[in-house]
């Protein structure tokens, strides 16, 4: 079921993966398209999830965060989902960051009810 | 001191004061500098600091004393405020300057080029200058006697000998005391005349501030260093020497000065929802504007920053362009930038795509480098 709600965002034009992530990195669920999810990835996507609380952290109250980190080709979306997890999406930058965006609207209520 | 002009806030930011020197080529204004509780000023032509002051509660720091004052802080807060040639007429006037683009002092004049690390012979006899109770960072004021050939090879400026220039009359000056307590001054410290020495110092490329004592100083009452101020050293007894020569390194600092990059990074400041930006690297804040207590501020950017260094090579991506955190208050954001590192905080109402314009135009004017 929950992958069938990632899939959702799958499908979006030039959305190469999606994770669903714990606060400590650890990985729920994922699936991809056109990329590999090789150790190093998923070690990178860990690091990204527990770097970015430690810096949220910082802030009062360590409030809910959402992470964009940009490279020349691809980008990472990290989002809330509720308080432990978080949802992770691995797009090329030709991606439209609005139509993810209103994806993750759509469906929040549905991921969170399963997790 | 009467209040100088206001002139045109570019911006506050915190750096070195060496960095003020190297940055403001083409700045014409007052630098307004804030240590603790007290505050002061540098006036500056084109690079050139034509006069330091620095004030806290009733103790005043003029010319070199202030100067060093400064340089014992290894970051200063200062607002550059630009001037208009009225402005700053008026503010020449105002601190006793003359202004002919070739201020000639008072005393007896100094033909030809002036090196920066010229001392006067009058320095010797300083007048006593009090350092800000409790601040500990200012060095105690240094007496020195009247050197001969002192060469600096940090820069050499022909051409106008600023008012600063000691004049002889200063060898009668008063001791210098310093505020009880204050080790950040250093004490006064007895130098006869130089004798060709060299000593290697590190130096920064770029404008060179002459900086010789104001011939006003002469009649400057002794100053007392503050009570409490432990960073002022004690005064050191120096031997006399003779042509002292200043072989000092010369680190090329990169231009950001008042002219092309603060002026970049003080209009992004001025963007609607830009809260504040800073320029820093691994070791220290190099610039920062904006409202946010900036440590703060660079200590979260460094923490980014770290997760980036680990991620991006986990990654078969290349170098990372840009990180946001978005958080209920507003946007925290890193980038590389040239040799250092941009971190914007941003409020709500800038949203993602905003912030990758800004960047993508800031990197087509500066062309940073990007973080492998």
């Amino acid at each position: 079921m929950l992958k069938k709600i990632l899939n959702k965002f799958l499908i979006l034009h030039d959305v190469r993966g999606v994770i669903v992530i714990r606060v400590d990195g650890g990985i729920v669920e994922s699936i991809k398209s056109g990329m590999e999810y090789d150790d190093a990835f998923m070690a990178a996507v860990s690091t990204l999830m527990v770097g970015s609380k430690a810096t949220a952290d910082n802030f009062d109250n360590a409030p809910a965060f959402m992470v964009f980190m940009e490279f020349p080709d691809y980008f990472l979306l990290l989002a809330p989902l509720k308080e432990e997890f978080y949802l992770l999406v691995i797009a090329q930058n030709t991606a439209n960051i609005g139509q993810i965006n209103q994806e993750m609207k759509k469906n929040k209520e549905d991921l969170v009810a399963l997790l | 001191m009467k209040e100088l002009p206001e002139g045109k806030s570019l911006g506050w930011m915190q750096a070195p004061a060496s960095w003020i020197d190297s940055h403001t080529v083409r700045f014409i204004g007052v630098v307004r500098v804030v240590i603790q509780d007290g505050e002061g000023f540098i006036l500056i032509k084109k690079g050139k600091p034509l006069f330091h002051y620095f004030k806290h509660g009733t103790i005043e720091l003029k010319g070199h004393t202030a100067l060093d004052y400064f340089n014992s802080h290894p970051v200063i807060e200062f607002n550059l405020c630009k001037y208009t040639p009225d402005e700053f007429t008026w503010a020449m006037k105002l601190c006793n300057i003359e202004d002919h683009d070739r201020v000639v002092p008072k005393e007896p004049a100094v033909p030809g080029p002036v090196s920066r690390e010229h001392i006067p012979p009058a320095r010797t006899a300083d007048s006593p200058v009090a350092k800000p109770a409790g601040d500990t960072r200012i060095p105690d004021p240094v007496m020195v006697s009247p050197p001969v050939h002192m060469v600096d090879k940090r820069a050499v400026v022909t051409g106008p000998v600023y008012r600063e220039h000691t004049p002889l009359s200063r060898m009668t000056d008063p001791p210098v005391t310093k505020p009880a307590g204050d080790t950040r001054i250093p004490d006064p410290v007895a130098v006869s005349p130089p004798v060709h020495t060299v000593e290697k110092r590190a130096a920064v490329s770029g404008p060179v501030s002459v900086e010789h004592n104001l011939p006003s100083r002469t009649a400057v009452p002794p100053v007392a260093k503050p009570a409490g101020d432990t960073r002022i050293p004690d005064p050191v007894a120096v031997s006399p020497p003779a042509h002292t020569v200043e072989k000092k390194e010369v680190v090329q600092q990169p231009v950001v000065g008042d002219d092309p990059e603060v002026t970049i990074i003080s209009q992004i400041r001025d963007l609607e929802g830009i809260v504040a930006i800073a320029v820093f690297n691994d070791n220290r804040n190099i610039i920062m504007m904006g409202d946010a207590d900036s440590e703060v501020l660079v200590k979260i950017a460094r923490k980014m920053l770290e997760t980036a260094k680990k991620i991006t090579p986990l990654l078969p991506w290349g170098p990372f362009v840009h990180m946001t955190i978005q958080i209920p208050a507003g946007n925290m954001i890193i980038a590389p930038y040239h040799d250092n590192y941009l971190c914007l905080l941003t409020t709500r109402t800038i949203n993602i795509g905003h912030i990758r314009r800004i960047l993508r135009d800031l990197q087509q004017k500066g062309a940073p480098q990007r973080v492998s």
